[in-house]
């Protein structure tokens, strides 16, 4: 069941203190009119109103609003607590109430235009109560208003009209005005407090669609781990039983054995490497709308990072790799992404480039830009090929003739890093002589999400 | 002999990893719960660690015993032994994991040497 919340008791709480600001001031508004009302009244119209009684009202009114802003301002500014604010409200609503009603009795009654403003108040009390609060409220305002006109029908007590032209009609026109107006009141709050409470069912369910949002999130980095664990963990093992083999661990091995047990073990690299692309797919299709969180990074250690990570496999292809990045060159970005981009380039760079061949990467600076070439000196892209080498699965023809194995993920997953980071990537290349790709990034990015904010959170936890 | 325990739930890669650098001429223990692995350690310091990531009652169960090692034996070199190296797969920073060195699995044995090489 959804329980029912006014703003004091619920989230709206922080911009109920500039309720309150705006509350002293209106009244404020309210003192300096009805003062000049009065004045006016007096000095220029000479209407016949109980001057004393109105002063005396308009007085207390004043010195409330005194207490009210002293209160507020001087004490309890910054540390008003929930049930000491929805205290303060109840008092000046009431108050209100109360000295509203005064000064229109003693001014009119139902002549008096300014007996709309309770229309206000009961509009204002739904905004900040419950509605049972607002329907009490309004039943006892109808009452009063209500038992009010009715003596004064029978002259039980005594009524202070501002027009007596009225003449002979005016107790039974009164009456038909109280009960328009109780009508008005009942029918605002009716509609005031129904609204309200469609809007908090709104929000309530926004809120409750934003947190399943946040949890499909946990769930889906749940499931990368899990999928990684459950698939790239065997893989891991049969990976390390290979290399038992082949280091002699169980005993000289045979020509044919060995070359047998490395096809095995080039099969399985493969095949962690595809897993490895497919996750980072997922992940990437999955976040499209979605800000990844920044953090300022050296460039020279990313790099770095990658390098050490295929330095392996460059000397199993017998290729060499070269390096070049100034060592002060920094990146405010995602480092997922960044790692995604080095680590796909560098490794396609490699596996399509024959032994004996070239890799180099060079990082610099330009303007706001960091610029990151791969370049190799291996089986290259013809070119009507080209422009589709970017695309999801696809492999050009001398890939797929080169190696069996490849999921045609690779640089689609890296085109969409490059886009999420805000940055470009443009390709040359020649058939049979190499390619090399030109990645140029935002040296800063600011997506609005403070790294490690949320992530200290769980650091905490540990 | 330099001593190296390694702390992994899986026991082909104890298994395996073991054999290896037994093979290389180190002296191997190992545990299969972060648990056992930090109790061995106090009992007997080894020359380096070899911890990983992912354990079956907790994913990131590594991290927090990377943090209990590193807080007890500050200058013991440490190496995280991981399936995965992103950081949108966990929950945190990995700057934030007080670790020498991330590997990844499977990591080549002459590859793991020359870490080692590094740090011992």
């Amino acid at each position: 069941m959804v329980q029912e919340l006014s703003p004091i008791e619920s989230s709206a709480f922080k911009s109920l203190k500039k309720v309150i600001i705006w509350f002293i001031t209106l009244r404020w508004i309210a003192c300096i009119g009805v003062s000049m009302v009065l004045i006016l009244s007096y000095f220029i119209f000479h209407f016949q109103l109980q001057y004393k009684i109105l002063s005396i009202t308009t007085f207390i009114l004043i010195l409330l609003n005194l207490t009210y802003s002293f209160y507020f301002y001087r004490y309890k500014k910054q540390y008003l607590q929930r049930r000491e604010i929805h205290q303060f409200f109840q008092i000046q609503i009431f108050g209100d109430y109360l000295l509203l009603l005064v000064l229109v009795y003693f001014s009119g009654f139902m002549e008096n235009p300014l007996i709309y403003f309770f229309v206000f108040h009961i509009i204002i009390t739904s905004f900040l109560f419950s509605s049972r609060i607002v329907t009490l409220y309004t039943a006892i305002l109808v009452l009063v208003i209500g038992s009010i006109s009715f003596l004064q029908y029978f002259y039980i007590i005594p009524s202070y009209p501002l027009f007596t032209s009225y003449g002979i009609m005016a107790p039974i026109v009164r009456l038909v005005q109280t009960a328009g107006f109780s009508a008005l009141l009942v029918i605002t709050a009716y509609l005031t407090t129904s609204t309200i409470k469609k809007i908090d069912t709104r929000g309530k369910q926004f809120e409750i669609e934003l947190n399943k949002y946040k949890s499909l999130d946990k769930i889906k980095s749940n499931f990368i781990l899990q999928v990684t664990h459950e698939l790239r963990g065997p893989l891991a093992a049969i990976s390390g039983f290979h290399e038992m083999i082949l280091r002699g661990i169980t005993g000289e091995i045979q020509d044919q054995t060995r070359q047998i047990i490395t096809k095995a073990d080039r099969r399985t690299d493969n095949l962690l490497i595809i897993i490895g692309e497919m996750i980072d797919f997922a992940y990437i299709k999955s976040s499209d709308d979605i800000t990844f969180a920044t953090k300022e990074l050296s460039v020279r250690k990313i790099i770095s990072e990658n390098i050490s990570n295929i330095t392996t496999k460059a000397e199993q292809e017998e290729v060499h790799l070269s390096v070049a990045c100034p060592k002060h060159l920094r990146i405010k970005t995602n480092s997922d992404l960044i790692n995604i981009i080095l680590g796909n380039l560098l490794f396609n760079a490699i596996k399509y480039t024959q032994p004996g061949g070239n890799v180099s990467l060079i990082a610099s600076e330009k303007g706001h830009e960091v610029h990151i070439v791969v370049e190799d000196t291996g089986i290259g892209v013809c070119e009507d090929e080209i422009e589709k080498v970017f695309d999801e699965f696809y492999r050009s023809r001398r890939a797929r003739e080169m190696e069996k194995d490849g999921t045609g993920l690779g640089l689609s997953i890296v085109k969409k890093a490059v886009d999420a980071l805000h940055g470009r990537i443009i390709v040359h290349s020649k058939e049979g002589k190499g390619s090399s790709f030109h990645v140029f990034l935002p040296a800063y990015i600011d997506t609005g999400q403070i790294p490690g904010g949320e992530n200290a959170e769980n650091t905490d936890n540990r | 002999m330099q001593r190296i325990l390694i702390i992994d739930d899986d026991e082909d890669i104890i298994e395996t990893v073991g054999s290896l650098l037994k093979f290389e001429g180190y002296d191997v223990d190992f545990a299969i719960t972060t648990e056992k692995g930090i109790e061995k350690l106090e009992e007997n310091i080894p020359d380096l660690v070899l911890l990983d990531i992912m354990f079956p009652d907790k994913k990131t169960k590594g991290f927090d015993a990377a943090a209990i090692i590193k807080d007890l034996y500050a200058d013991l070199p440490l190496f995280v032994f991981t399936a995965i190296n992103r950081e949108y797969a966990f929950d945190f920073s990995m700057d934030d994991i007080k670790a020498d060195e991330f590997i990844n699995k499977p990591v080549k044995l002459d590859r793991l040497l020359e870490l080692i090489k590094k740090y011992t």
